[in-house]
């Protein structure tokens, strides 16, 4: 039997118009591109293969993301959501009925684009060596960003009434980050790997090396993709069970932080790739996201990475694993909903001990933050035993108080009930504290003192220290007493005598 | 829908709910038992809470405290039980309109698992019992309000819940529709479902419940069986005693009866409360003769739902001043 959100996804966005004028539609550009490229002598097959990508990229990376971060919004402003929570379809049935029929009119349009780049490869093999590897890219890339965005549509809502919809922009940008990040990551591993060889030992294939074992840079990248597929239906099926009201195990959101870390973290592994001078280098020029993000944001010798140099062989993955989980800990804290009932009833189990409900009620957020912080003290350590600390040493031990500040904003921000845009808020708040005070310190001539506002800026331990463990107290402090006011709000209309007088 | 619970136990069991909104206090210390196949109405003011209520009782939304037991499963341990039991329509319901209203239908009783081979029979029965059958081939973007409305009701029903919730399932109906959804209610009763109608409409209302449940600023007012549907003796009545002459010193020989108090001299006659049944009532208008009163009539003002609804919501209100 087919799936019960397919077939009304089939019913709804599917006519015979469609099913009829799609493939004819596609079909007169084909015509036209061969037509067009037959009177000059450049290749058919291969052009007929870009213009089907290029097509197959617009219709289901594209359109097919957009409409796949839009699907449950919509469902839940039209108030037809409530329907499915309550039906006896399972958590994956409800995954992967939504994710394929709302993108299926979308993969309809992408297959025929894909049988045209299929029908090239098999006539000309010279467009198989180049456009066959883009293609599974693409394809694994389109599967991952609309995973990604129906996933990210929906754990940012909650299960709440009251919760608004999610921004389908936001959905939208950041279902990319994953592929592009892999891309990134894995070119620059390459790069880096590459220089090292001698041009006359250059293998036939580009080789990446994941914990210094070589692998061909194709199979690490579509690797990648295939195992953040997996973890993105993992991941959508733990957010379709929250809304089923089923538990939702903390423990599997750690296991993927955890791979992330540990998966991501072994294509920096890579011994001897940098010599601290061979400045000429263009694979110095660039570093993973990541670490460039934190760098931007922290410490202003993103420019230089030469922070990227000092870590020997095992440090930098360590370094890069700290980086990519704070990457995540402020993500998480800005897209997962924080509402003081949520919270409250995570509390709540905390003091019973109800472990049932502590781990399904766990915010990610903090789970994150902790990893984090695990992950950082786990960097110090070795740094400062290896006697190889540096000013990163510092700014990772500075930036662990600054991300206890930085939670506590924002946690302070999503305390304020009659608050609208409370994400865009803690954001300027961050955005003041990182940019526009160290900006107003530096144009006073108060060069000096940035380092109150920038981890990166301390030169010595308790000036990197001392200033965010400050401002982390005074800011707990204000939740503290924000919590108990709520509490008060709340409890101010205790039940007197609730009365049943019918029995 | 088979029944997991054994019959002597409330289909619905409340006990002590509590749910927060951020800064407010939706439900506060909620606590009642529904009996089955009984139809409840929840009438309350505008944000007294009856929307979150029956939202936790469907299991969509999980109270802050307290425990809620549906057919004796306890709706935080396991919902999905629940769910499957369960029907509800939510007071601002969607449709989808590009299907038909047989896709529709169809598509909710595919959602609700039921057997393949059911499906066109379980349509067939739910577009009838709403009288749509003639518009199954009619889009659901293209349907009156009143029809949404019907088509709505049908979706929740199709799998014979044992235990249904409705949300103004009446507002936007014609009176006539209403009339339909008032009988097709009491069938569903019959049939042995136990229904939670919330309403503002309480004339309505009082023609099918069995119960009245009130609830006002979070917390249960009353809850009391309605007369006409209830096996439970009345507690108090009011009786209007006519007189064909003065009603000077009458009061005072009602006073002296047990039964009788809270006597206030109407224009046409004596107002009081009786907490005796039918017998006694025979017996004190013996009496009321025989000592030479001229009694023209006597008889019982009937509380209206709606006064009765009104007088509970400002009784609590002023015992929670």
């Amino acid at each position: 039997m087919i799936n019960p959100l397919l077939q009304r996804h089939l019913w709804t966005d599917f006519s015979l118009h469609k099913l009829l004028m799609v493939p004819a539609l596609f079909g007169s550009v084909f015509a036209l591109g061969a037509l067009t490229v037959a009177a000059t002598s450049a290749d058919l097959w291969g052009f007929l293969a870009n213009i089907g990508l290029t097509l197959f990229g617009v219709i289901v990376l594209v359109a097919g993301t957009w409409r796949a971060g839009r699907t449950i919004p919509d469902q839940k402003t039209n108030r037809t959501w409530e329907n499915i929570r309550l039906s006896s379809l399972s958590s994956w049935q409800l995954a992967c009925g939504e994710l394929f029929g709302a993108t299926s009119s979308y993969w309809y349009g992408g297959v025929i684009c894909l049988l045209m780049v299929l029908i090239s490869i098999a006539v000309s093999p010279a467009t198989a060596k180049n456009i066959g590897n883009i293609s599974i890219f693409v394809f694994l890339a389109a599967l991952l960003t609309q995973v990604s965005a129906l996933q990210l549509s929906l754990s940012g809502m909650g299960t709440a009434e009251h919760n608004k919809p999610v921004s389908f922009m936001a959905c939208f940008i950041f279902s990319f980050i994953a592929p592009l990040f892999i891309r990134q990551l894995l070119d620059w591993n390459t790069a880096t790997m590459m220089s090292k060889i001698h041009i006359s030992q250059l293998p036939d294939v580009l080789l990446a090396t994941w914990y210094g074992l070589p692998i061909s840079n194709t199979s690490a990248i579509i690797l990648s993709y295939v195992l953040m597929l997996i973890w993105g239906f993992i991941g959508l099926n733990q957010t379709m069970r929250r809304e089923l009201q089923m538990s939702t195990p903390i423990i599997v959101w750690i296991g993927f932080v955890i791979f992330c870390l540990i998966y991501f973290a072994g294509f920096t592994f890579n011994p001897n790739t940098f010599d601290p001078n061979d400045t000429k280098n263009s694979a110095y020029s660039y570093a993973p996201w990541p670490l460039s993000i934190m760098m931007w944001f922290f410490n202003e010798s993103f420019s230089s990475f030469s922070f990227l140099k000092e870590q020997s062989g095992a440090l930098l993955p360590l370094a890069f694993a700290f980086c990519l989980c704070l990457c995540l800990t402020y993500f998480m804290a800005f897209w997962e909903p924080k509402d003081i009932t949520g919270l409250r009833r995570f509390k709540a189990a905390l003091t019973q001990k109800n472990w049932r409900h502590i781990n399904s009620l766990y915010p990610r957020w903090l789970a994150t933050a902790q990893i984090s912080i695990i992950v950082g003290l786990i960097f110090l350590t070795a740094s400062l035993r290896t006697s190889t600390h540096s000013s990163f040493t510092l700014w990772v031990g500075a930036m662990l108080l600054f991300l206890c500040r930085d939670l506590g904003i924002i946690l302070l921000l999503s305390l304020q009930h009659r608050l609208g845009r409370r994400s865009f808020l803690a954001f300027a708040y961050l955005f003041a504290l990182y940019v526009l005070f160290p900006g107003l310190l530096a144009a006073t001539n108060g060069s000096d003192w940035v380092f109150i506002f920038l981890p990166g800026k301390a030169g010595s331990w308790p000036t990197a220290i001392l200033p965010p463990l400050i401002q982390a107290t005074m800011v707990w402090i204000l939740v503290s007493r924000k919590w108990r006011l709520h509490a008060e709000i709340n409890l101010a209309r205790r039940p007197q005598s609730s009365q049943n007088l019918s029995a | 829908m088979t029944n997991p619970s054994p019959l002597s136990s409330p289909a619905i069991a409340v006990e002590n709910v509590t749910f927060d909104y951020p800064g407010r206090r939706a439900l506060d210390g909620v606590s009642f038992n529904i009996p089955r196949h009984s139809i409840t109405a929840l009438v309350g003011p505008n944000g007294a809470g009856k929307t979150t209520l029956l939202r936790c009782l469907a299991a969509l939304d999980l109270p802050f405290s307290g425990q809620i037991k549906i057919l004796d499963v306890d709706t935080a341990v396991a919902p999905r039980t629940v769910h499957k039991h369960l029907g509800y329509l939510a007071d601002t319901y969607g449709l989808y309109d590009g299907l038909t209203v047989q896709q529709s239908l169809n598509h909710a009783a595919s959602l609700r698992a039921l057997p393949h081979a059911e499906i066109s029979a379980r349509v067939i029965r739910a577009a009838q019992r709403l009288r749509i059958t003639d518009r199954l081939t009619a889009l659901a973007g293209t349907l009156s309000r009143g029809l949404r409305q019907r088509l709505a009701i049908a979706q929740a029903i199709i799998h014979d819940p044992a235990v249904l919730l409705l949300d103004e399932p009446a507002s936007g109906l014609d009176p006539e529709a209403r009339q339909d959804l008032s009988m097709l209610l009491r069938q569903l009763r019959q049939e042995g479902m136990t229904i939670i109608v919330s309403s503002h409409i309480l004339a309505e209302l009082e023609d099918y419940s069995s119960e009245m449940l009130i609830l006002d600023q979070g917390r249960i007012v009353d809850h009391t069986p309605i007369k006409g549907h209830s096996i439970a003796a009345p507690r108090t009545r009011r009786l209007v005693l006519e007189l064909g002459g003065s009603s000077d010193g009458i009061a005072a020989k009602l006073a002296l009866e047990a039964e009788v108090s809270k006597i206030n001299a109407t224009g046409d006659g004596i107002e009081f409360q009786f907490s005796g049944d039918g017998t006694a009532q025979v017996n004190l208008l013996k009496r009321l003769v025989m000592q030479g009163v001229a009694v023209r009539g006597l008889w019982e003002r009937r509380t209206s739902f709606q006064e009765t609804y009104v007088a509970r919501v400002r009784q609590g209100r002023e015992e929670n001043i």
